[in-house]
């Protein structure tokens, strides 16, 4: 067997640059699957995340209050759900209904500036979203406009006075809402070391069912809810990502194929007479099956591993692709992806070379071996 | 029983067919070839003298008849028993050499061993052995191309005989020798034949060749005759 393996080899040196090229060819079919697959993974997940991040995944709060706005919880759970693996973000989120200037039972969320852009999305009309621990305010737009408010005009929910930083929108009922700083919230209404829900984002979606089990664990006297529309909605937006890098594999893979077909086609041509002799010294009908078929896995497996190496210096150079103006993540790197890509590449070569192998075998050696 | 019957042909004939015409080149030739039996087959060009050795080395499939080598009847084999037959019982030596261009005389030698799996140092000591024999020692690791006519045919023969074959045909072996290679290849022919009682069977038009072998045979209109005739 091997030294069938070694004829291949000598055949495939013989004609150096016609393999070098169908090799180059295999390549890029390689680099363009592992470069798409890593590209759409990431984006994939990137989605996914910055879903998670906007609306949360998790909310605990304590059942026994029937809604979230009248729920209190200590605030250290967060330092409970923190240790829980998988676990991304976890924000405290007071919801208080109280008096705001003149009007009774109006909604007030009380959250760490820094998590706001995480946990909503919005849009300023005016002004900015509070983005520090002072006492300021943003006002959703629909109540601004009720009020007639404006930046920097005061503000005063519970009788505490605050400054309006900025007026926001963002088409759900929080338009109607105050955003306070968090600790702000916590003075307002008098829940030192406590919050209302919390609200946590897990890294990997498909582990949000362990977290909750996890969180349930611990603390066993909460209510813990997913909340997962946002992610669901993306879903068609992931399946067309897919397709889209299925489709691209299938044309480059083949136009792959017909590339080998045609090369390893060739080849036998020109050696038609070349297996007739070795028919007429005895080989056997899967000696020349080998031969050939080495051959292309050969080439198969040369073209994956350059194309695993150029896309590797490539990723571990560190490609970054951009996901908004101002933000680019790097393709993290799965190394399955690379033995795919060696599997594909092989898969192809030899897939393209079964009608030639079967031409080849049914060549007759008194058919080539009349003539010098 | 040292005079076993080696190759025997019964009315064996073929015909060609070019379109509607149909060239009967062979017609009903018998033929018996015994153990150490060295046959020379002489014919004026066009007899189908490579047509005969094709038939009898199982390379073609005649129209009617048979070819019996040792008990089995080679015209009814299907490719892939033919296939262990031509590895193991013959040996070939080609009108026009066909050594595998790009490969070494070396290798051209192995080649026939590779297809009935010797081991690669016996290989390459049976290699070694036969190109020292044709006296090509020296130009084991030349590709065809580097080679002369001569030598090629020299290649050609050590190759014939890797598998230390019961029956070798020759194609007019010594066609492209001078006077001292033909030589050195009768006496090799012959040696090999005494030594080991293998069974040649030769086309040729050497009187050289045709003076050693035991059976002279004339191939002429189809048909085979005992004995030279002036062609
Ligand atoms: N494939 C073929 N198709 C048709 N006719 C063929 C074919 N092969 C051989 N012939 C014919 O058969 C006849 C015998 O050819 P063959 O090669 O056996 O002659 P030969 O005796 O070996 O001649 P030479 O001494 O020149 O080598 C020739 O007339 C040739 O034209
Ligand atoms: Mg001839």
């Amino acid at each position: 067997m091997l030294d069938v393996l070694s004829i291949a080899i000598r055949n495939l040196s013989r004609r150096a640059l016609r393999n070098a090229l169908t090799v180059s060819g295999l390549a890029i079919f390689v680099l363009i699957f592992i470069l798409v697959s890593s590209l759409t993974t990431t984006m994939q997940r990137s989605l996914e995340e910055s879903v998670s991040d906007l609306g949360g995944e998790i909310m605990v709060w304590d059942e026994s209050a029937f809604v979230p706005f009248l729920s209190t919880i200590p605030e250290d759970y967060t330092r409970t759900m923190q240790n829980i693996s998988n676990v991304r973000n976890v924000v405290p989120q007071i919801t208080g209904v109280s008096r705001i200037d003149s009007e009774d039972l109006r909604l007030t969320i009380g959250i760490n500036p820094a998590y706001i852009h995480r946990l909503y999305t919005y849009t300023m009309i005016e002004g900015v979203m509070i983005n520090n621990n002072d006492s300021s305010a943003a006002v959703g737009v629909l109540f601004a406009d009720f009020l007639g408010k404006h930046v920097d005009q005061n503000i005063t929910i519970n009788d505490w006075e605050l400054t309006v930083s900025g007026i926001y929108r963002t088409d759900t009922w929080i338009d109607n809402a105050v955003i306070v700083p968090f600790l702000i919230a916590q003075e307002i209404f008098s829940l030192e070391e406590r919050t209302s829900v919390i609200i946590l984002t897990v890294s990997d979606p498909v582990e949000i069912d362990m977290v909750i089990s996890a969180i349930k664990k611990e603390l066993p006297n909460v209510g813990v809810y997913k909340s997962q529309e946002a992610a669901d909605r993306l879903a068609p937006l992931i399946d067309s990502i897919t397709w889209i890098s299925l489709a691209l594999f299938a044309i480059a893979g083949i136009a792959c194929f017909f590339g080998i077909t045609n090369v390893v086609m060739t080849s036998v041509f020109e050696r038609t007479r070349e297996i007739g002799i070795m028919k007429a010294l005895g080989a056997k009908g899967t000696d020349i099956v080998k031969i050939i078929t080495y051959e292309s896995a050969a080439l198969g497996l040369f073209g994956g591993v350059l194309g695993c190496s150029i896309s590797i210096l490539l990723l571990g150079s560190g490609l970054l692709i951009p996901i908004t103006s101002t933000t680019s993540i790097r393709i993290p790197v799965h190394p399955d992806i690379f033995l795919y890509g060696l599997g594909f590449s092989m898969a192809i070569s030899i897939l393209a070379s079964l009608y030639p192998v079967w031409k080849a075998v049914r060549v007759r050696p008194n058919e080539v071996l009349r003539f010098g | 029983m040292d005079r076993a019957l080696i190759l025997r042909a019964v009315d064996l004939s073929k015909t060609y067919s070019v379109g509607k015409i149909h060239v009967p080149v062979l017609n009903k030739i018998n033929l018996e070839l015994e153990r150490g039996d060295l046959a020379a087959i002489q014919g004026p060009s066009g007899s189908g003298k490579t047509t005969l050795l094709n038939m009898l080395g199982g390379l073609d499939t005649p129209t009617s008849g048979e070819v019996w080598i040792e008990r089995l009847n080679i015209a009814l084999m299907k490719e892939r028993e033919l296939s262990r037959i031509r590895c193991r019982k013959i040996g070939f030596v080609f009108q026009f050499y066909n050594l595998i261009p790009n490969m070494s005389a070396l290798y051209n030698v192995e080649l026939p061993m590779i297809f009935a799996g010797t081991s690669k140092h016996k290989r390459r000591q049976k290699a070694l052995s036969l190109l020292k024999t044709v006296g090509l020692a020296d130009k084991l690791s030349n590709c065809p191309h580097e080679l002369s006519a001569g030598e090629q045919q020299r290649i050609a023969v050590a190759r014939a005989l890797a598998n230390d074959p019961a029956l070798v045909l020759m194609d007019e072996p010594t066609g492209n020798l001078d006077k001292e290679n033909t030589t050195n290849i009768i006496s090799l022919i012959r040696e090999l034949n005494n030594a080991r009682a293998q069974t040649f069977v030769l086309t040729t038009h050497d009187p050289m060749i045709t003076e050693c072998a035991q059976k002279k045979l004339t191939l002429h209109h189809g048909k085979i005759t005992q004995g030279f005739k002036d062609a």
